[in-house]
């Protein structure tokens, strides 16, 4: 019997139906499609086909270690599914509150294969059982009880009276005036009644749209599930009609803390800077390598310098790769989404340079056509403008789309010994950022060919001792800073500054005053990683 | 065709699609009892729980923009098979209009005096 079985006394025709839906599965996947992809994941050629909403999913697919906060959005998506459903674990540890996973495999392409076979027996035979439990998980039953609070502090549209009734003797007078202080509403008097119709009263001391409207302003969460943004990325818009009048950004992931993952034995630094944000692994582990070069002050070989270019532009590549075809999605282009799609997997897989020659020559191709999507200039030119090119907090393409030239690869003299020069673009808008990405991409992999050695794996230099040092890496989001200190073998303190820890502050801007879907636009642009941004 | 034909194919649709909303339904009951756990009636999205409920209560006050928005939906609904038929009645039809109209119109009066045009001081 699966976790999330359908309650029934199995029959014939039970079985009949368990064997068809386990033929075809659809999977929410958890944190989102765009980290499975950069773990190297392709979760439609595995068998399972990818859906936008818990409603309409049979699996949850849970993909690498989750922290907490994460952990229990799957547990509020889980609970929304309708049964018989069941829990996939792909490379995920400790999943509380969730049940135990009725399939568990490891972080890769082969495990997730045998796993998607080993899930559809598991269905096709207990997808119906006699008896099964409620799933029953804190988060759910508190966020109710919230809720039945909530549905109490709305009644702030009732009148007066409706208020003392249901209160009953404990809903003293100035109870009242607070609550209504607190929602916002004014009690209508006798006087007002000659104009009843009126709805000044009910709009009174709300805030007013730019355009001097008052309407009764929505909330609405946006996030950390929801499909057209980065999984783990969080924004709550508050909505003036359509239009975003308030954006409140979740600084990361509930429980996902980055500078605390880098402390620890020196030794294993890398593996745990890996761990730092599933979209850009070999960033971090280069960034924490060269930090604890600095502090030990050990240089490297040209070839070793070489090989670390190449390891960090392919992951530029599928990063922008990855990014294209989540951005794709969030627009409605569903050839830019496949493509890129299917061009980042193949980037992360490929295993020597002549296979990375020909996805370089796809990519081009894929770019030209890309940049000649018609109605392209129209759908995204002026969407998630800011009007401070020359900002401060801006970083890696989005500040490169403004005109800077602000790169952390300019520095390197690795970099400028194969001509490097950054792409710097004008627009300072979502179709600016979305070119030079595209166009980084083509020429991060003429630089991987020029490095002629492409590697996933970054080697720590021999003789690390005590110290302090800094390095500075250019990711695929921008340049991240990492300051590391060593005593006796242990990194004691770490101070890390990420590109979305600063481009996250331009969401309000891009946000703010914008209708919803130009919105999400304009925040997808950014290309936020929830993984960097620090509590 | 006759009348009996006829009758007795207006039947046979009503018989089926009775009988396919029944047989959906007995397909969902045969596949097994909904249990009513405490997630799922609580909404959703994006992995968060509603911050608000979706039964939003509105102020009885908004009635009277719906008797106004009703007054002249309606009204535009009875104009278009009066112009139709206006060049065949003539005058008559648009006395016949202007009457109505004119009885629309005392409403609009009257929710003008009532200040229901008006959103802010």
């Amino acid at each position: 019997m699966i976790s999330g079985a359908r309650q029934a006394e199995p029959t014939w025709f039970h079985r009949v139906v368990a064997r068809a839906m386990a033929r075809r599965l659809g999977a929410f996947v958890v944190p989102g499609p765009d980290v499975a992809r950069a773990y190297g994941l392709d979760v439609e050629a595995a068998g399972l086909q990818t859906v936008d909403t818990p409603r309409h999913a049979g699996v949850l697919l849970l993909v690498g270690e989750l922290p907490e906060g994460l952990r229990e959005a799957a547990a509020v998506a889980y609970a929304q599914m309708p049964r018989p459903r069941a829990v996939f674990a792909v490379g995920a540890g400790n999943l509380a509150p969730l049940p135990d996973p009725d399939v568990s495999v490891a972080l890769s392409q082969e495990s997730l294969v045998a796993g998607v076979e080993e899930l559809r027996r598991s269905l096709a035979e207990g997808a119906f059982a006699p008896e099964t439990e409620d799933f029953e998980a804190e988060v759910v039953l508190e966020e109710k009880e919230g809720e039945e609070g909530m549905d109490h502090g709305h009644m702030h549209h009732g009148s007066g009276e409706e208020e003392a009734e249901s209160d009953g003797e404990e809903n003293e007078s100035d109870q009242e005036e607070d609550q209504e202080e607190e929602s916002g509403e004014k009690e209508i008097g006798e006087d007002q009644l000659e104009n009843f119709m009126s709805m000044i009263e009910m709009t009174e001391g709300m805030p007013a749209s730019g355009d001097g409207l008052i309407m009764e302003w929505v909330p609405a969460p946006y996030g950390p599930l929801f499909p057209g943004l980065p999984g783990g990325l969080s924004l709550t818009f508050t909505l003036d009609g359509d239009t975003v009048a308030e954006t409140e950004v979740e600084p990361g992931i509930e429980g996902h803390f980055p500078a605390a993952l880098l402390r620890g034995p020196v030794e294993s630094i890398a593996e745990r800077a890996a761990k730092l944000d599933p979209l850009t692994p070999l960033a971090y582990r280069l960034l924490a390598r060269r930090a604890v070069e600095e502090a030990s002050g050990v240089g490297i070989s040209d070839e070793e310098a070489l090989s670390r270019i190449g390891a960090l532009e392919r992951e530029r590549a599928a990063s922008h790769m990855g990014w294209a075809a989540s951005f794709g999605y969030l627009i409605g282009d569903g050839w830019l989404s496949q493509r890129a799609a299917r061009l980042q997997l193949a980037l992360l897989r490929a295993s020597n340079i002549e296979e990375l020659e020909r996805i370089r020559n796809e990519t081009e191709n894929f770019v030209r056509k890309a940049l000649r999507t018609p109605l392209l200039g129209s759908k995204l030119g002026g969407i998630g403008a800011l009007d401070d090119p020359g900002a401060e907090v801006m970083s890696g393409p989005v500040a490169r789309a403004a005109g800077s030239e602000k790169d952390a690869r300019s520095e390197d003299p690795s970099y400028r010994k194969l001509s490097f020069s950054p792409i710097v673009r004008h627009g300072n808008d979502a179709l600016t950022r979305f070119q030079l990405r595209l166009e980084e991409s083509v020429q991060s992999l003429d630089l991987v060919l020029k490095a002629g050695i492409i590697t996933d794996t970054v080697s720590l230099a021999n003789n690390i001792s005590s110290g302090t040092g800094t390095a500075t890496v250019e990711t695929p989001r921008g340049s991240a800073t990492l300051n590391v200190t060593l005593e006796d073998g242990e990194v004691t303190a770490v101070e890390l500054d990420a590109p979305s820890t600063r481009n996250v502050r331009l969401v309000e801007a891009v946000t703010v005053g914008k209708e919803v879907a130009d919105a999400l636009v304009g925040v997808g642009s950014l290309d936020l990683s929830p993984w960097e941004i620090s509590r | 065709m006759s009348a009996l034909q006829q009758y007795a194919l207006l039947f046979g649709m009503v018989v089926g699609a009775v009988g396919f909303v029944l047989s959906v339904y007995g397909i969902a009951r045969s596949l097994g009892k909904t249990r009513q756990e405490p997630g799922k009636d609580v909404p959703a999205t994006s992995g968060k729980l509603s911050r608000d409920p979706v039964w939003a209560r509105y102020h009885v006050r908004y009635y009277g923009y719906a008797l106004l928005f009703l007054a002249f939906d309606m009204e535009m609904a009875y104009m278009y098979p009066w112009a139709v038929v206006y060049r065949e009645v003539g005058l008559k039809a648009l006395l016949d209009m202007g009457v109505f109209l004119g009885i629309l119109y005392l409403g609009l009066l009257y929710g003008w005096s009532q200040g229901a045009f008006r959103r802010q001081r």
